[in-house]
């Protein structure tokens, strides 16, 4: 029979979202290390998912299953982690969609995206305050803050996060994308990263914590 | 008439009981799982008038009496008029007006050749050489002007389309109240004064919802703001099959019904008869690249179901077609916007947006307006169909050339040849011989060709002077 924490990385490979919290919970129970059933688990198992839609195998639908199925075993053994520790990833990344703007889909790619490529993401979700931004910066102290902006209207909310940040010199790169940002406005803006499309932004997310 | 495509030869997509199944998904959508209509203003209306509201998460379900009630108010006749009146372009869905699209942040510098960010410049050349085509018939402008200053881009947009084109201009950089302020006393100082405007608005606003299910408040009291001044309403919803919509094409167009309904309710209820059009851009997320499929085949269906849905209320209807995600006029790009286009217009949607952007309605190139332009011009003929009738049969003159002759000099052929053959400004069809001794120029070379011919040939109507004094004072009034 498997051990826990390989049915756990295979739970994730399977999409198994609906039953992975039980699985989880039957790790700790067995005595399972927490850190150890998330790194050679849940991260083991979300790479190769991340490889096989990289190749082309599997679609978008499976990968944000997988990601879910992550997700959800994560909420059981994060709690459980002493404190003091943390699990190792590619980096931490805060993302959010800007304030006054509620379009999704887009940020939701691209935290999912990260996190099959072994980044810890901390969504923020949908109209987040500038102010919000730069307080979870300072709060977790993560490698990249990503921000999503569907309308032109909310484009300079971006630049509301960077500059503070900026200012206040604090070691970290913005990431930021959605229909109406372009390269030149992200220079313009002094973020250090863009993507034109979700699939591209884990790239450009590993070029800047590389 | 302005410039129109007669859809004699209607197809299809939804049968009559497709269409019934889609509406009653939509009623049964608005009553049970809701619309958030993030608006006190818009809340307290529905409340009023029977719909369930909860106030934390500003979800608002629809009573179906209510909504069908609502959505016969708008079963009349619709005018998008032009700056002059030949281009006034009549909604009464057996014409299609195909529209540039819209809201693009990047431009193909025609002169540098450089892709770059759009400018004011662009916004008014791309106005002009739509306004010269005969394969368009309003304005969206095309790209946003990205070098002016926060907060008065929707000033400079719409001058420069309102001086570049005699066609109706539709607008949707106004999202906010006074933006949409700005925009009327703009259309009005052009048309000279409000009450013209209200009898002959010469533009019309874009409101959108945020799919699945959801529509802000800023936009819609913007919207409320262009209903009152006699601004008709285009509601764009954009449920993505598969993303923000179900990845099913019937589930994604009850979806955006239910979002469009809703819309309608609430735009009725602020003040009756208020002109609203079903506006839709639904294509599919591309499940490989992340993306909107723009100008997929998905996307030509879902454009020509909205725009039969929009017609079974009674609506005018505004769809995608045209799109593509190519990044150069290639053959990917002729090949999606057919894909996207041709079923909506069989359908006759009233409208279709529309030409001239790449990059799935980012970047505008002045070559791919002239080249679409010319798409829906072929289009045009294949909706107009075939006549059959006796003189059209030709039996006297079948009898007449006999076998084995010509029709080249038959009067017959004289008389008909003009309307029952399209005619290109652009394809080539020569032989190889006769197109390589004139230079062997590609489709985008002929295309760059025409745009140069429109430049020094075309001319727009001049507008009032009071236009330029009225811009002047509300760039100064925003750039405080």
């Amino acid at each position: 029979m498997e051990d826990a924490v390989t049915r756990l990385k295979n739970a994730v490979i399977n999409y198994e979202m609906e039953t992975i919290a039980d699985l989880a919970k039957k790790a700790l129970a067995e005595g399972v290390d927490p850190l150890v059933a998330i790194e050679k688990g849940l991260a083991e198992g979300i790479k190769v998912v991340g490889e096989r839609f990289g190749k082309g195998e599997i679609y978008l639908p499976e990968l944000v299953m997988g990601a879910e199925a992550m997700k959800a075993a994560l909420a059981v053994l994060e709690p459980a982690v002493p404190s003091g520790k943390h699990r190792a990833s590619a980096g931490l990344v805060v993302i959010g969609t800007v304030q006054d703007d509620i379009h999704e889909i887009g940020k939701n790619l691209v935290a999912t995206m990260l996190s099959a490529n072994g980044f810890e993401v901390v969504d923020l979700g949908v109209n987040v305050a500038s102010t919000e931004f730069t307080k979870k910066v300072e709060e977790l102290k993560p490698k990249i803050v990503a921000m999503s902006a569907l309308m032109t209207t909310t484009m300079p909310r971006m630049a509301e996060v960077i500059g503070p940040i900026k200012k206040k010199s604090i070691p970290i790169k913005a990431l930021i994308g959605g229909a109406p940002v372009t390269d030149v406005y992200a220079r313009e803006i002094g973020a250090e990263g863009y993507s034109g499309d979700a699939s591209s932004a884990v790239d450009v997310a590993k070029k800047l914590v590389g | 008439m302005a410039n129109c495509i007669t859809v004699s030869c209607k197809r299809n997509v939804l049968s009559e009981d497709d269409m019934r199944m889609i509406h009653y998904a939509a009623l049964e959508i608005l009553e049970v799982t809701g619309v958030a209509v993030r608006s006190e203003k818009a809340q307290k209306m529905l409340q009023d008038a029977g719909c369930d509201v909860d106030k934390k998460s500003a979800v608002v379900k629809f009573p179906q009496r209510l909504v069908e009630e609502l959505s016969r108010k708008n079963n009349r006749a619709v005018t998008f008029y032009g700056r002059t009146r030949k281009h006034d372009a009549r909604l009464d869905g057996e014409h299609t007006y195909v529209a540039s699209d819209g809201n693009g942040t990047m431009a193909m510098d025609f002169e540098t050749r450089q892709r770059r960010e759009s400018r004011k410049s662009d916004v008014a050349k791309s106005a002009f050489v739509s306004d010269a085509l005969s394969g368009h018939g309003m304005n969206w402008p095309s790209v946003t002007s990205q070098d002016v200053p926060q907060g008065t881009r929707h000033i400079h947009d719409l001058q420069a389309s309102l001086e570049n084109t005699e066609k109706h201009i539709t607008i949707a950089t106004d999202t906010t109240s006074w933006e949409v302020e700005d925009v009327i006393e703009l259309a009005s100082a052009a048309v000279g004064g409000r009450d013209e405007l209200r009898k002959r608005p010469i533009i019309s606003s874009i409101h959108t919802s945020s799919s699945p299910l959801q529509i802000e408040g800023e936009g819609l009291e913007a919207g409320f703001v262009a209903a009152n001044a006699g601004i008709p309403i285009c509601f764009y919803v954009m449920p993505g099959p598969g993303g923000t919509g179900p990845a099913t094409l019937a589930g994604s167009v009850a979806v955006g019904v239910a979002e469009a309904l809703a819309g309608n309710t609430i735009f009725q209820l602020n003040q009756v008869g208020t002109s609203f059009v079903f506006a839709a851009g639904m294509a599919n997320l591309d499940m490989r690249a992340s993306t909107r499929a723009g100008g997929s085949p998905e996307h030509g269906l879902t454009s020509a179901a909205y725009a039969q849905m929009a017609h079974y209320y009674g609506f005018p209807a505004l769809v995608g077609g045209f799109v593509t995600t190519s990044k150069e006029p290639d053959q990917q790009a002729s090949a999606e916007k057919l894909a996207s286009a041709i079923p909506p217009i069989l359908a006759g949607a009233d409208m279709i947006a529309g030409i001239g952007l790449l990059e799935d309605c980012r970047t505008v190139w002045l070559e791919q307006l002239v080249i679409d332009s010319e798409m829906s011009q072929m289009i045009s003929r294949m909706a107009r169909g075939m006549e059959v009738n006796e003189d059209s049969l030709a039996l006297d003159v079948i009898h007449k050339v006999g076998v084995g002759k010509d029709y080249l000099g038959q009067r017959h052929t004289v008389e008909k040849f003009r309307t029952e053959h399209f005619m290109p400004t652009l394809a080539d069809r020569t032989s190889w011989d006769s197109w390589a001794q004139r230079g062997s120029k590609t489709l985008l070379d002929r295309a760059a060709q025409e745009v140069r011919r429109i430049f020094k040939e075309h001319r727009v109507e001049p507008v009032p002077k009071e236009l330029g004094e009225t811009v002047d004072k509300l760039l100064k009034k925003r750039s405080k």
